[in-house]
C-alpha cells in the first residue's frame, strides 16, 4: 500500500480545504450579497472549473506559475523553488478546481435566509459585516459544512490538474489518483485495485459523512418544531 | 395644546407599474396612524423612511439629519438612521435564544451614533428589566421555535425598543393577536416610548384601533396621503364614506 501517496493525498485535501474555506467564504457573500454588475463576470469565472478540462486549468497554471512568466519568477524567488511541480502548486491548482464546488453551496446557503431576517438586523443597527459574521454563517452552517465536503472529496480525487501542474513526485505531487494511473500503465492490477477501492472508500465515507450530519440536522430540526414528516422521509 | 413643527419631513416619488406612490408627510405627534387600505403604499412608504428601499425622487429629514436626498443621490444606510421596525411577522433570530436576540440590538451601538450608548455593565441589568417589562423573562434561554406566536411578537417589540430609536415604525405588529394581548402590548409600548419620547408612525387598517390611542391620523389612498389631522375629525369622514358605501351596497 503506498502510504505516502495516501499520506499526501489526505494532506492536499486538508490544506485546500482549509484555503477554499478562507477564500469561498467572501467571495460568495459578495456573490449573494453584492449590487454590482460585474457579479456575472465574477460568477462565471467563479464557476469556470465546473466546465473546463482540468487539463487546461493545469495547463494555464503550469505556464503562469512556471520560470516564462514574471509571476512565475517572482513567486519562485519567494519560495525559493518554483510553484509548478511542488505541493504548494498543487495546493493553487486544487484550489482553483474545487472553487466551484466550495463556492456554489455557499451561495445557495446564503441566499435561502429569508431577506426580512437580514434587514431586520440592519434596522436594529447591524452593519453589514456584523450581520454576516452573526447572522448569515450560523445560519449557513449545513451549507459551509456541504462546501468544506464537497471540496475535500472532489480534491481528493482530482486528477488532470495535478498531472499537469505536479507531474508525478513520490512524496511531494504523486496523489492517489496519480498513483493508480501509474499502476493501471504498468499493469499491476493488484495494486490499482487497492488503490482504486480506497479512493473509492475515502469519497464515500466522506459523502456519507455528509448526509448524516445533513440529515441529521434535518432531524434535529424536526424533532424540535414538533414534526415527524422530515423524520419520516428520511428513513423512507 | 399646541405642538411642535414636524420632527420628521419627506417627500417620496415613485413609480413603478401598476404603483405609484406619491406622499408628503410632516410628522408632528408622538403617536401617528398610517391609515388606509392594503395596496394603499403603507408598507412601501414605511420601508422608504427606514431606509430598506430607495425612492426614485424625494427626500427625507428627521429630526435635523438628511436620511434620504435623490437630487444628490444621498441614502443613509439603514443601520445607521436609528429607526425601528416591527412587522406582523415577528423576525426572531432563529439561531438565538429570546436573550441572545435582545442582547443584538442592545450591542448595536451604531443605532444611537454614540449619543445614548449603554455600557456593557449595565446591559445585563436592562435585559432583565426588558424582559421583565415584556413578561418575557420565563423564555429568555428558549429559541423562537419553542415559544408560540404570542411570545414571538412579545420578543419582537421587546427587540424593537431594546436600544432607543429616534423613531418607530409598526406594520401591524399586533394583528392576528388576540384583544387581551394586544391590549397588554400596546400599553406596556406605549408607557416606554412615551418615557424614552420615541414617537411612533403605525399602519393600521383598524378604525377602532386609531381610537384606541390618541394621536394624528394620515390617511393614505392609491400612493397619496389624503388627510391629515385628528382621528375624530379624519375619520369621520373616513366613517361617512363608509356609511355610504354600505347604504350604495344595500340600494
Amino acid at each position: 500500500m503506498d502510504t505516502q501517496a495516501i499520506l499526501l493525498t489526505l494532506r492536499l485535501a486538508t490544506v485546500t480545504t482549509l484555503a477554499l474555506m478562507v477564500i469561498a467564504i467572501p467571495l460568495a457573500g459578495w456573490l449573494a450579497f453584492s449590487a454590482s454588475r460585474m457579479k456575472p463576470v465574477v460568477a462565471a469565472i467563479a464557476a469556470l472549473p465546473l466546465v473546463l478540462p482540468p487539463t487546461v486549468l493545469g495547463y494555464y497554471l503550469l505556464v503562469a506559475l512556471g520560470p516564462t512568466t514574471l509571476f512565475g519568477r517572482g513567486l519562485a524567488e519567494m519560495l525559493g523553488h518554483p510553484l509548478a511541480f511542488s505541493f504548494e502548486g498543487l495546493v493553487v491548482g486544487s484550489v482553483l478546481y474545487s472553487l466551484p464546488f466550495a463556492v456554489q453551496p455557499m451561495v445557495a446557503g446564503f441566499r435561502n435566509i429569508n431577506p426580512a431576517l437580514l434587514e431586520t438586523a440592519q434596522l436594529l443597527g447591524a452593519k453589514p459585516s456584523t450581520i454576516f459574521r452573526d447572522i448569515v454563517l450560523p445560519l449557513s452552517r449545513a451549507s459551509l459544512l456541504t462546501s468544506a465536503l464537497l471540496s475535500f472529496t472532489h480534491t481528493v480525487g482530482e486528477f488532470g490538474v495535478v498531472l499537469m501542474l505536479g507531474g508525478n513526485i513520490p512524496g511531494v505531487t504523486r496523489t492517489l489518483s496519480i498513483a493508480l494511473y501509474d499502476q493501471t500503465q504498468d499493469f499491476n492490477y493488484a495494486a490499482a485495485n487497492r488503490t482504486a477501492l480506497l479512493l473509492v472508500g475515502i469519497s464515500l465515507a466522506t459523502l456519507m459523512a455528509l448526509y448524516t450530519l445533513w440529515f441529521g440536522s434535518l432531524n434535529k430540526n424536526a424533532s424540535r418544531a414538533g414534526s415527524k414528516l422530515q423524520r419520516g422521509g428520511v428513513r423512507g | 395644546m399646541a405642538e411642535p413643527t414636524a420632527f420628521l419631513r419627506a417627500v417620496l416619488r415613485h413609480r413603478v407599474p401598476g404603483f405609484e406612490l406619491d406622499a408628503q408627510i410632516a410628522l408632528t405627534h408622538s403617536w401617528t396612524w398610517l391609515f388606509g387600505p392594503s395596496g394603499a403604499g403603507k408598507t412601501t412608504l414605511l420601508r422608504m423612511l427606514c431606509g430598506l428601499e430607495r425612492p426614485q425622487a424625494g427626500s427625507i429629514i428627521l429630526g435635523r439629519e438628511q436620511l434620504t436626498d435623490t437630487l444628490r443621490n444621498f441614502q443613509k444606510p439603514s443601520c445607521e438612521r436609528g429607526i425601528g421596525l416591527v412587522m406582523q411577522e415577528p423576525l426572531l433570530f432563529p439561531h438565538w435564544t429570546v436573550a441572545q436576540n435582545l442582547l443584538f440590538a442592545m450591542e448595536q451601538t451604531s443605532r444611537t451614533s454614540g449619543k445614548e450608548m449603554t455600557g456593557a455593565f449595565d446591559e445585563r441589568g436592562k435585559l432583565d428589566v426588558l424582559m421583565e417589562r415584556f413578561r418575557i423573562g420565563h423564555i429568555a434561554k428558549k429559541k423562537p421555535v419553542e415559544i408560540s406566536g404570542g411570545e414571538k411578537q412579545r420578543v419582537a417589540l421587546a427587540r424593537a425598543v431594546a436600544a432607543p430609536a429616534k423613531l418607530l415604525l409598526l406594520d401591524e405588529p399586533l394583528t392576528g393577536l388576540d384583544a387581551t394581548l394586544r391590549e397588554e402590548l400596546m400599553t406596556t409600548l406605549r408607557s416606554l416610548l412615551a418615557r424614552r419620547g420615541t414617537p411612533v408612525l403605525a399602519v393600521t387598517h383598524d378604525v377602532g384601533e386609531v381610537f384606541s390611542v390618541p394621536g394624528e391620523v394620515m390617511t393614505m389612498e392609491e400612493g397619496r396621503i389624503v388627510e391629515q389631522g385628528p382621528a375624530k375629525i379624519v375619520l369621520a369622514k373616513q366613517r361617512e364614506q363608509l356609511l355610504q358605501k354600505l347604504r350604495g351596497d344595500e340600494a
